[in-house]
């Protein structure tokens, strides 16, 4: 029993305070077959994947100063997706796990709470349980590497908080950053996520995005604010400027193995009130933030993070007084300096042998009132997949991508979670 | 596979008009539709048992109250409605947050005694105040008998519970560690206070105290330890 606990590393410390039902910080990564999932072989698979990554198989537990946590006994539950997106992990209840595991026909979704890991984490954990789906179904694979399902001397560079483990007494912090433009609509009835899913060829917007001398997440990025743009600030006059939230995989930068969370961020910095700006315009400023990115930048974001958990008035104010006053600067302060989230996982790499039984994978990242719309994609083979969740009725913003995309030369194929309104 | 021709997209799902611009699709036959995710279903928040229940019980406490009053009698009032006013609210609350809950065992033992000697210590006040029957030289039986009784029959449950099944064990640590002190300061107000006056109730609950804390370091010293330090980190 001994050291099977963990403490929250720097980004995941937010989130338990905050969790409602109605928001639950958590997001999804999917995974669809070529054929229908068999819960039971789903079961085994999960249970197998969770003895290589055992600091996910954990529960939530409050300490008298901070939360932490511990490693869970309990089998993971297998359940039938839930219609309402993002509604399925529950942290108190059912097995206590921090994430969910669920299936409809032939997707396999892996919801997951983000004080435990972050898309990186999740994506590799959710590449492992197919890979024991597919073994366990009789399906010969050679694991060429990409997949984890050894190499348990990784274990502890992989459960290490590298927020901490980087930080810097003698860095500068960041200076806060000014509110962004805030997107207001209709809410759906009863709390229902909607969600639009655009599936592009991978080929195809590789090409376009390297003719704009760009990458397919500058390409993407610069196709959501031009929407965006055309959508709020084309003829309009407004007060607080468009910015695009991109989430940065940090590990490549700080030469980490960890898969908790780790991840930092940029938002887009380009003048989008009072100008009348080309989509190539758009792409410029793109370029020029994503090329901006270093790890001087990153590191001093990262001691803008962690420097107030190092604080010892901060560390010894007990756990309730903390929680409270985390939820009131994240009402307050939370979200306000990024309009929409943009977050691509990027292309995934599976054994050659797993191909012929997956078509796609899903990245879907959790929307609440205070963050009411969030764009994720990830690739796999020729598959892009862009995922437009949104707590608003209306459509526009998406549909603005979509003709943007196809105005490209890119087949552009749809999928929703509505149902039709005759 | 249908067709939008104004957003120029193919649109994976059985509908007649487009989810982005709403207009009127074409059928392209390249590929067969599949259901991509499953139909909304808005469930009950309440169901009608469940309401028929809530209703009885409302009907119980009204009932309760005006049979209380009409045979009241005048000389020596006795409030019994009383019990059913707070019971039965009591018991929604225990079958919510005990029963259904689907919390740890040694949370709902705990949360189960605390909740139950409060509402005894609140039903004897209660009554007692509106007889008019309370004074600085009351003996509060809830005081002296139940709420010693509950601390020492649940904790030492909660030990054996947590003895015999060993991974109830580190989430009941804290429970034991709390109803420990609980006792301890029982046994402080017997011995300072005039208020409680059993002495034997005080003396178990003192005693009780320091043999629970005593087995859990003595038979768990490692995971007792653990438990604080995983608590306790800053």
């Amino acid at each position: 029993m001994k050291n099977d606990w963990y403490t929250l590393d720097n980004a995941a410390k937010i989130f338990p305070a905050v969790y409602k039902h109605s928001d639950t910080n958590s997001y999804r990564v999917s995974v669809l077959l070529k054929k229908d999932v068999n819960p039971d072989t789903l079961l085994i698979a999960t249970k197998d994947a969770l003895k290589r990554f055992p600091y996910l198989c954990v529960k939530l537990k409050k300490g008298i100063f901070w939360y932490y946590l511990e490693h869970n006994y309990n089998d993971p539950l297998i359940e039938q997706e839930d219609p309402f997106l993002f509604n399925s992990v529950r942290l108190h209840t059912k097995a206590g796990f921090m994430f969910s595991v669920t299936y409809f026909g032939r997707r396999i979704n892996l919801e997951m709470f983000h004080a435990l890991t972050d898309g990186t984490g999740a994506s590799e954990f959710l590449k492992t349980i197919t890979y024991y789906y597919l073994l366990h179904s009789g399906i010969k694979i050679e694991n060429d590497g990409s997949i984890q399902t050894e190499e348990v001397e990784k274990l502890s560079a992989e459960s290490f908080d590298d927020f901490n483990g980087n930080y810097d007494a003698h860095v500068e912090k960041l200076k806060k950053e000014e509110k962004a433009y805030q997107i207001k609509g209709r809410l759906y009835k009863d709390n229902w996520t909607g969600l639009v899913q655009l599936i592009l060829p991978v080929d195809i917007l590789k090409d376009i995005a390297h003719k704009y001398q760009t990458t397919v997440t500058g390409f993407m990025s610069a196709i959501i604010l031009y929407a965006l743009y055309l959508s709020y600030f084309k003829n309009v006059k407004q007060k607080n400027n468009l910015r695009l939230f991109i989430p940065i995989n940090a590990r490549k930068f700080f030469d980490s193995y960890s898969l908790r969370n780790f991840m930092l961020y940029i938002r887009t910095t380009g003048e989008f009130r009072d100008k009348d700006l080309s989509f190539e315009n758009v792409v410029d400023y793109v370029r020029h933030t994503l090329t901006n990115i270093n790890r001087d930048i990153l590191l001093r974001q990262l001691v803008s993070n962690v420097k107030n958990e190092k604080n010892f008035f901060v560390r010894i104010m007990p756990l309730f007084l903390k929680d409270f006053i985390m939820r009131i600067a994240y009402r307050m302060f939370g979200q306000y300096s990024s309009t929409v989230s943009f977050s691509n996982l990027g292309l995934l790499k599976l054994p050659k042998e797993m191909e012929n039984y997956i078509e796609r994978f899903e990245f879907l990242i959790g929307v609440s009132k205070m963050s009411p719309i969030n764009i994720g994609a990830v690739s796999y083979n020729n598959n892009f997949v862009l995922s437009y969740a949104t707590k608003y009725v209306d459509r526009h913003i998406i549909r603005k991508i979509a003709t943007l995309l196809s105005d490209e030369g890119i087949p552009v194929e749809v999928e929703v979670n509505d149902l039709e309104v005759e | 596979m249908k067709h939008c021709p104004h957003c120029n997209v193919d649109i994976n799902a059985n509908r007649k008009r487009c989810p982005l611009c709403y207009g009127i699709l074409v059928d392209d036959q390249n590929d067969l539709t599949y259901q991509a995710h499953p139909n909304k279903i808005i469930k009950e928040k309440m169901t009608l048992t469940t309401k028929l229940l809530l209703f009885a019980s409302l009907i119980a406490i009204a009932a309760s109250v005006f049979a209380n009053i009409a045979t009241l009698n005048k000389d020596n009032p006795l409030y019994w409605c009383v019990l059913v006013v707070v019971g039965i609210p009591y018991i929604w609350l225990s079958i919510r947050y005990v029963i259904i809950s689907k919390g740890n065992v040694p949370t709902k033992i705990f949360m189960e005694s605390i909740a139950t000697m409060f509402l005894i210590i609140l039903v004897e006040i209660i009554i007692k105040l509106v007889s008019g029957k309370i004074d600085e030289s009351t003996t509060m039986w809830s005081v002296n008998y139940v709420v010693p009784s509950i601390l020492v029959a649940a904790s030492i449950a909660l030990l054996i519970l947590s003895s015999v099944l060993k991974k109830f064990y580190c989430d009941s640590i804290m429970y034991l560690f709390a109803f420990s002190l609980l006792e301890a300061l029982y046994f402080l107000l017997f011995k300072i206070s005039s208020f409680i006056s059993v002495s034997w109730m005080g003396y178990t609950c003192g005693g009780v105290a320091i043999a629970i804390l005593l087995a859990m370091f003595i038979f768990h010293f490692d995971d007792t330890k653990e438990e604080f330090i995983k608590r306790f980190h800053i």
